[in-house]
């Protein structure tokens, strides 16, 4: 795809005989937020620090901005902005210190750009403070401050909602929203909370033990589960799983159905015939979370 | 580059490690320049205690028997002791050069008498020429007339030199050699005592009488090369007496030792160069491990830079941040030692350095001499450094970086007393610790074993520290940052 910012192709990582990666492919657009997703030890933090060059790729290759990793980091690694495994800062220094030393690595990044991202993250006031007296929250925003400093147009985050309180998140929901809409960025995300990631990504990525088991868009993987599922309204549950075959209730007004979108006119007609009173039927709504669950076969998140 | 330097600096001076270092270096200099100033009383508290020595001896002597032939040695060198430590407590409160006087001549003339006296063969006339020595001696102490003394000391060693002489004609060819290193010896203390008369030196512990002393004393054990003592020892003794005679050529004063000049090149040299040691050795094995160890590293290496950029600006900093550390000590001993003492002595009092290949000796600034002692000395802390990042790049661990380097002055030392021992272990000279302090050659000195010299060492040295530099280079290229 010609707006590929980030692209993977057919990765191994291989440490002795272990397999920590095993083909993984994955793409992250222009726009885009990737939401990243796998439970622990499946390879997300390892894709991470192949992708950013922090670890050796066995096989395959990685492309940042049609750059190579491998063989041409300085080039590739430019417009990369990103937090590895936590917020890695010096606490010794001010908040601002270790803002400013990574200014320096970069010719493009002047004082008023300092400013503008204490600005954007919101440490306006603690910004001068020692980063070791920083709460975990204000640490991580000081991480996504440092990410974004040199205006990169690719952006990593592992676990970018740690420690964050519930208007943190919301903070940091927007502002990635806006980095992907104004900077036209690709944004690419990790996280334990499959609910945050719903609300805002418009991509996901399903990784286990080391394999991608999922490439879609949210809208998709939801209407790839539940498609088949609907729930009907009536005023007996109990009448209507005897007409309806292989109906479950799940309260006395509500059965639950899986069937072909065709068959909703037959059962329809079925129950009328019945006289029994039909509130509503609608298709199931599922969360993230279900979805991500029934993919990997149950296995726990978190 | 550039940049990455100036935050690794930021960073090492942000913390407090070496903010303490520097204070301890503080510390230092005001007990140095306490020491130097009380050196008198150090010196004196070893007098104050000539008392329980003198009771010490005459316990012994109570258990001695002259008349037993195996005891008698003993008791007469003990009696002789006893009578010149009293007869220096005697003077203790006199003028100086008396004390100087009794402490070097002293106890030849007691010892004469009383190994007459108690000896084998009494004889009354040989008693009695030695009390008349002693007795002049004492004569010449009270009247305050050293030059009469000097004076007939150097007649009795004109005899002694005739005397002398006489015998290296008649000598065999076996012992040749010896008489003459006697003639040699002979001429050697006319030598010292024509000066002393000549410059009007008394024997008052000034400078001119120390350089005489270190002169004479010097001169005088290069002359009996013994081969117990190693050459490389011979050398120094050398050069200092031909320092000392520089110094009684041009009356300067080389041997001053209450002064803020040479408070400062002896704390340099010494606690200065020790503290820039730990200094570089501590930033070296932390610099690479603890950004590991605290995952700072992923921040700077997801950054536009080169891993070996990053593994040489790292090591290059650990060299700049000795540099800055050796000025500020430097610039804080000068302002210390200035206050206490006098800052005018840092021009007045000048360091006597002597040219191996030249063999002349002259003086020189003490900036100008500490300077070139630092500089020299910069390539052995540069090694200091390698090692230590060497090991802090293949471990990750910050301990072992720093054990490694310090262990391997320990072992050094090992190697070099193996040196010593024989062609068996000759291989060992290219190991690093003999060649890497190449401050040894400084001012032409030749290296403690004749098989190393400066291109030898100099050409090792390179080796090794190429070596280090590429194999932490390669390693570190090829690290994986493991995940937490």
């Amino acid at each position: 795809m010609e707006n590929a910012l980030i692209e993977c192709e057919n990765l191994y990582k291989k440490i002795g005989n272990k397999t920590i990666l095993n083909n993984v492919s994955l793409q992250v657009c222009k726009g885009d937020i990737v939401g990243f997703i796998g439970p622990n030890g499946a390879g997300k933090t390892t894709t991470i620090k192949l992708i950013t060059g922090l670890q050796k790729i066995t096989s395959g290759t990685v492309r940042i901005n049609g750059y190579n990793i491998q063989k041409e980091f300085s080039n590739a690694i430019e417009k990369v902005g990103a937090i590895v495994e936590s917020p890695d800062l010096y606490m010794y220094m001010s908040g601002y210190e270790n803002l400013k030393m990574i200014a320096k690595l970069y010719n493009n990044v002047s004082r008023d750009r300092i400013d503008e991202v204490v600005k954007i993250v919101g440490l306006e006031n603690r910004i001068k403070d020692k980063v070791s007296k920083y709460s975990l929250g204000m640490r991580q925003r000081l991480g996504i401050a440092q990410a974004i400093l040199h205006k990169p147009n690719v952006l990593i985050l592992d676990e970018p909602n740690n420690g964050l309180d519930p208007e943190g998140i919301k903070e940091v929901r927007e502002l990635l929203i806006k980095l992907a809409k104004e900077e036209n960025m690709g944004i690419l995300i990790s996280s334990h909370n499959l609910a945050e990631l719903e609300t805002f990504c418009n991509k996901v990525i399903i990784i286990q033990n080391g394999e991608i088991v999922e490439t879609s868009t949210i809208k998709d993987l939801k209407a790839d589960i539940s498609g088949n599922t609907y729930i009907i309204e009536t005023n007996n549950s109990k009448k209507v799983i005897k007409i309806v075959k292989g109906a479950e209730i799940i309260d006395k007004e509500n059965i639950r159905v899986e069937c072909e979108k065709t068959e909703i006119p037959n059962i329809v007609r079925k129950l009328v015939e019945a006289d029994i009173d039909i509130y509503k039927i609608e298709e199931e709504q599922i969360s993230l979370e279900s979805a991500f669950l029934k993919k990997t076969g149950g296995n726990k998140i978190g | 580059m550039v940049n990455l330097i100036g935050n690794e600096i930021k960073k090492i001076f942000a913390k407090w490690a070496i903010k303490i270092i520097i204070l301890m270096a503080v510390i230092l200099m005001i007990i140095e320049c306490i020491m130097v100033k009380h050196e008198d009383e150090i010196y004196q508290m070893a007098y104050y205690d000539n008392a329980s020595t003198i009771e010490f001896y005459e316990e012994e002597l109570k258990s001695l028997n002259p008349e037993n032939e195996e005891e008698r040695e003993i008791y007469i060198s003990d009696k002789s002791q006893v009578e010149l430590l009293k007869l220096e407590e005697e003077y203790k409160n006199e003028e100086k050069w008396k004390f100087e006087c009794i402490t070097q001549n002293a106890y030849d003339y007691i010892y004469n008498i009383n190994e007459i006296k108690y000896g084998s063969k009494e004889n009354d006339k040989e008693l009695k020429k030695a009390e008349e020595n002693y007795n002049d001696f004492l004569n010449m102490l009270e009247s305050g007339d050293w030059e009469q003394y000097t004076k007939q000391k150097l007649e009795i060693a004109k005899a002694d030199l005739e005397v002398s002489q006489k015998e290296l004609e008649n000598a065999t060819t076996i012992n040749k050699e010896e008489k003459e290193q006697i003639v040699e010896s002979n001429e050697l203390e006319i030598e010292c005592l024509e000066i002393r008369l000549n410059k009007k030196i008394p024997y008052d512990g000034s400078y001119m009488d120390e350089a005489l002393n270190i002169y004479s004393s010097g001169m005088q054990t290069v002359l009996h090369d013994n081969e117990e003592i190693p050459q490389s020892a011979l050398n120094e003794v050398r050069a200092d007496a031909m320092i000392a005679k520089y110094a009684l050529d041009t009356e300067k004063d080389l041997f001053n030792y209450k002064n803020a000049s040479r408070a400062y090149s002896q704390y340099m040299e010494s606690v200065g160069l020790m503290l820039l040691a730990v200094i570089i050795i501590v930033v070296a094995a932390s610099i690479i491990s603890e950004e590991f160890n605290k995952g700072t590293i992923k921040q700077l290496l997801i950054r536009p830079y080169k891993r070996e950029t990053i593994w040489l600006a790292k090591f290059l900093t650990t060299i700049i941040v000795t540099i800055i550390s050796m000025l500020l000590i430097s610039i804080i001993a000068i302002i210390i030692f200035g206050v206490f003492f006098s800052f005018e002595d840092f021009s007045i009092y000048n360091v006597g350095v002597y040219d191996y290949n030249s063999g002349s000796a002259y003086s020189m600034n003490v900036f100008e001499y500490v300077g070139i002692i630092l500089i020299s000395k910069l390539p052995f802390l540069i090694m200091l450094s390698a090692i230590a990042m060497f090991v802090s790049t293949l471990t990750n661990g910050t301990a072992l970086a720093v054990a490694v380097p310090l262990l391997g002055q320990i072992a050094g030392e090992f190697v070099n007393s193996l040196l010593g021992a024989g062609k068996k272990y000759r291989f060992l000279k290219f190991f690093i610790t003999p060649n890497w302090d190449l401050s040894i050659y400084n001012f032409g000195k030749p290296a403690q074993f004749e098989f190393l010299n400066f291109k030898f060492s100099l050409v090792i040295y390179i080796i090794y520290l190429a070596a280090l530099i590429g194999l932490s280079i390669y390693r570190f290229k090829k690290e994986d940052i493991k995940n937490i």
